[in-house]
């Protein structure tokens, strides 16, 4: 078994977007969306109710058109003959056919893609004790998300996009199939994309993240990039003055107790790290910590003001553009 | 925190204890990919649809082989209820006429509805649930978004329902056509008394083909714009029965008619109304059994002058008399008295007229679901 | 192939990355001599399957395992043990180890909780490890395979396990 992870031959990047953007009557679901997940990532999607990660999957999976801009999975466009069979995507609703058995479910996996591989399908399905002869309208919430993830991953696809997969899962399950999912992953250097609600369960699991807010992409890159272009620092302030101790910083996010000021700060120009390294020229009597990936996610989903940050590696080409 | 445990992993060590054998020959090669699917989904529609078809067919034969024997056994061959031929005049022969119209009337108007509503019973149960559930229940995304393209899985999940419904419902001419020549003119059956009426001509032949067909396509397309199973059962009702009225109007026009005219005397009415016969016929000859499409007189110069009846009123010399303002205008020039009609010759040409309407709307159908599914989220 | 001998286990919450973590269980099974040259380290995949963390972290370790001369990564076939790290007298039953259990037994006994304790043992680590090494070596010990740990999957039959084993 190969320690490397197989890239697909092309290096074009998993997904690239540029300008992309979908209105619906109530107005924009997604606005100048520009960002690109390098291919062999395990990428975190995340923001809050209604900030377009629902949207940006259905226009990567070709569901839906772009109003506006482009996307790009391994520089095809969604849906067309080069990319159907690359992309899985596992919406939210995990749509399955109710009349049909898990067998049955597995065999129109079959019969749809080319690249099909039943026993990847079906140790998923085992691990759950699923009987493969259950009408998938008798399953449990849990039982039809692994038959649904079983379809997915049976695809091998070389991007796989989940849409809230194991919000139905029990957590013995949910360690259990996160697992199985990665495992696949690794074997087919598969660039999962994959979105939660809940923060800690990313953290470990992702490699990159994006983070939606209202349409817009608010922050996207490598997690050490990130986390280390970033400090939470703590200390006694008193009063709603300015925090003379961050100037010269991006203040992400500040909070404070009448004593207290806790605020996650980044370099204020560029995405380079500041030359004090660990202290990073902050005064005495402040903690200066490096951020859990929870607390940074956090911090920014708190803060909708707090200017967008793109590390280098997720900002799209300029030929992206071009396109 | 422990580092160590043994670690066996029995899936990963023994590749045929996951039992991915399934033998690849079973698969039968017709039933494969994006037609299996849609087969599989639509099976207990499709068998449901196969068993009352079946039902339906065994009943006409059933009832059919019954008044065929005894019409034969009693000599009825040639005794239609509505032109009661001379030869049928006779009042044994008249009992027994009535005594077949008795027993079986009520099956044969009941089998003449069944017929009807077969077609729409396809569009309604069949047709409108075909898109319109993958959209309701989102299943359509799961479909969108494996290796095959739209196109190809909306030609699947149409082709499948649609060669069945040819199929079963070429099984139904056949039998509806053999029960309608039974039946026709025998029962005091509103709608099978000609050849024309309209119980008759929607069941007989290839306009029932015809009709099956466009009932399926019909419901596929309203399903794939209202997407709501329940609300496209019901558009699709209401549109069924609009072009079912449409092309059964259609038929009589598309095909030429023919005009059988005689000479006529046309005078004003006389002052004393006295001399005047009521409720006279023009008789130009049209053939027993044709289907009238209306009446009229002729001037010299070619003018039509259509009257709303065939009815006439006459002097005693035979001079008709006019009844209305168009022809009072003009009787001192008319020359000739006209009927329009098909004969019962034309039959046959507008079933395959009909059937032909039917088939083109249901293409044109099927194309544009091919041209909407691209706009379908 | 030899079955692979270790599993690792991820705290999520203990602070430390979950990379650092496979690094520091490899080096201890290393050290405790639990992994010994020549084994093979789980795959990728099954590491990821076990713990579910992510794939490219567990990569980015093996990497890290190779770069320090530890282990061999062979395409296609596996990652396996180059060196060990155990050293005599690292074992559990070892002098030390006896000689620690008698200590903490005595601090227990004057009325020490298990922090305190804990506290004393990293002052002590702390202040002893800032100063020049002396150059001392490990006393000598027995060599035995029993490790109070777990057992290693293959040969090994320990006495504990002995009577239960089937047969």
């Amino acid at each position: 078994m190969s320690h490397q992870i197989p890239v697909p031959a092309d290096d074009a990047p998993a997904l690239e977007a540029t300008g992309l953007g979908l209105k619906y009557r109530r107005g924009w679901a997604l606005r100048d969306c520009d960002f690109r997940l390098p291919a062999g990532r395990i990428c975190g999607l995340v923001g809050p109710n209604g900030a377009g990660k629902s949207t940006l999957m259905a226009l990567a999976a070709g569901l839906l058109p772009p109003g506006a801009g482009s996307v790009r999975v391994f520089g095809g466009a969604p849906g067309s003959p080069q990319t159907r069979g690359r992309v899985a995507f596992l919406g939210q609703d995990k749509p399955l056919y109710p009349r049909l058995t898990v067998a049955e479910t597995l065999r129109a996996g079959r019969e749809l893609n080319p690249g099909w591989d039943q026993e990847a399908a079906e140790r998923i399905v085992r691990q759950g004790d699923l009987p493969m002869s259950a009408r998938v309208a008798g399953l449990t919430g849990g039982q039809r998300t692994r038959v649904a993830l079983a379809l997915a991953l049976g695809k091998r696809p070389d991007l796989l996009m989940l849409d809230e997969p194991l919000s139905d899962v029990d957590p013995v399950s949910r360690q259990e199939l996160t697992g199985a999912l990665l495992g696949e992953a690794v074997e087919n250097g598969t660039t999962v994309l994959i979105s939660s609600h809940v923060l800690a369960e990313l953290d470990g699991v992702c490699d990159y993240v994006l983070v939606l807010g209202g349409g817009r992409v608010r922050l996207a890159g490598d997690v050490d990039e990130l986390l280390a272009s970033h400090r939470l620092v703590v200390g006694a302030h008193e009063g709603d003055g300015p925090v003379p101790a961050l100037a010269g910083h991006q203040v992400v996010e500040l909070r404070r107790t009448s004593r207290q000021a806790t605020a996650l700060i980044r370099p204020a120009e560029g995405d380079g790290i500041p030359p004090g390294e660990d202290g990073w020229g902050i005064g005495d009597g402040w903690d200066v910590l490096r951020p859990t990936l929870e607390e940074l996610l956090l911090c920014y989903l708190r803060s909708p003001q707090a200017p967008a940050l793109l590390t280098p590696c997720a900002r799209p080409t300029p030929e992206a553009a071009l396109r | 925190m422990t580092t160590m445990t043994t670690s066996t992993d029995p899936t990963s060590a023994d590749p045929a204890a996951t039992g991915s054998g399934h033998p690849p020959a079973r698969t039968r090669r017709w039933l494969r990919g994006a037609v299996w699917l849609s087969g599989r989904q639509e099976r207990t529609a499709l068998l449901v649809a196969g068993g009352v078809l079946s039902a339906v067919c065994a009943w006409m034969l059933f009832l059919g082989l019954q008044i065929s024997s005894f019409v034969e056994a009693h000599h009825l061959q040639h005794c239609n209820i509505v032109y009661f031929p001379p030869e049928c005049n006779a009042t044994s022969v008249s009992t027994v006429v009535q005594r077949l119209d008795q027993s079986w009337q009520q099956s044969v108007q009941t089998t003449g509805w069944i017929l009807l509503a077969l077609p729409p019973a396809l569009g309604l149960f069949l047709g409108a649930p075909l898109l319109a559930r993958e959209l309701e229940t989102g299943t359509h995304r799961l479909a969108w978004t494996q290796s095959i393209s739209r196109r190809r899985w909306l030609a699947a999940r149409l082709g499948v329902p649609l060669a069945v419904t040819l199929a079963g419902s070429t099984v139904l001419a056949v039998v509806s056509t053999w029960w309608v020549h039974v039946v026709e003119g025998r029962f005091a059956v509103p709608g099978y008394y000609h050849w024309f009426t309209w119980l008759t001509r929607t069941t007989t032949g290839p306009a029932a083909v015809g009709f099956c067909l466009l009932g399926v396509a019909l419901g596929a397309a309203v399903g794939l714009l209202v997407r709501r199973v329940v609300a496209s059962m019901a558009v699709t009702a209401a549109l069924t029965l609009v072009l079912r009225l449409l092309v059964d109007n259609l038929r009589f026009v598309l095909l030429p008619a023919k005009r059988a005219a005689v000479g006529i005397h046309v005078a004003a009415a006389p002052t004393d109304p006295h001399v005047v016969l009521f409720g006279g016929q023009i008789n130009t000859g049209v053939p027993l059994e044709s289907y009238n499409l209306g009446n009229g007189f002729l001037t010299g110069s070619g003018l039509r002058i259509p009257l709303s009846s065939d009815s006439i009123d006459t002097l005693r010399d035979g001079t008709t008399v006019c009844s209305d303002n168009p022809c009072l205008a003009h009787h001192g020039e008319i020359v000739q008295a006209y009927s329009d009609y098909q004969p019962p010759g034309a039959e046959w040409p507008m079933l395959w007229t009909e059937t032909g309407l039917c088939l083109a709307l249901a293409a044109a159908l099927v194309a544009f679901c091919f041209l909407w599914i691209r706009r379908v989220r | 192939m030899a079955a692979s001998v270790v599993e690792y286990l991820i705290d999520r919450h203990s602070g430390l990355s979950p990379y650092l973590q496979i690094v520091e269980q490899t080096k201890r099974a290393l050290r405790l001599g639990v992994l010994r040259p020549g084994d093979q380290l789980p795959t990728a995949r099954e590491v990821v399957e076990a713990t579910a963390i992510n794939p490219n972290t567990v990569l980015k370790a093996y990497r890290e395992l190779e770069r320090e001369g530890l282990v061999d990564s062979r395409r296609g076939v596996g990652t396996f043990v180059r060196r060990s790290l155990a050293k005599p007298g690292t074992i559990a039953d070892s002098a030390l180890h006896t000689e620690l259990a008698a200590w903490v037994r005595r601090a227990r006994a004057a009325g020490l909780d298990r922090e305190d304790a804990a506290a004393l043992i990293t002052t002590a680590l702390d202040s002893v490890f800032s100063e020049p090494a002396t150059g001392a070596s490990g006393p000598d010990v027995d060599h035995d395979d029993t490790t109070s740990t777990t057992s290693t999957t293959s040969t090994t039959s320990t006495a504990g396990t002995a009577d239960e084993e089937p047969g």
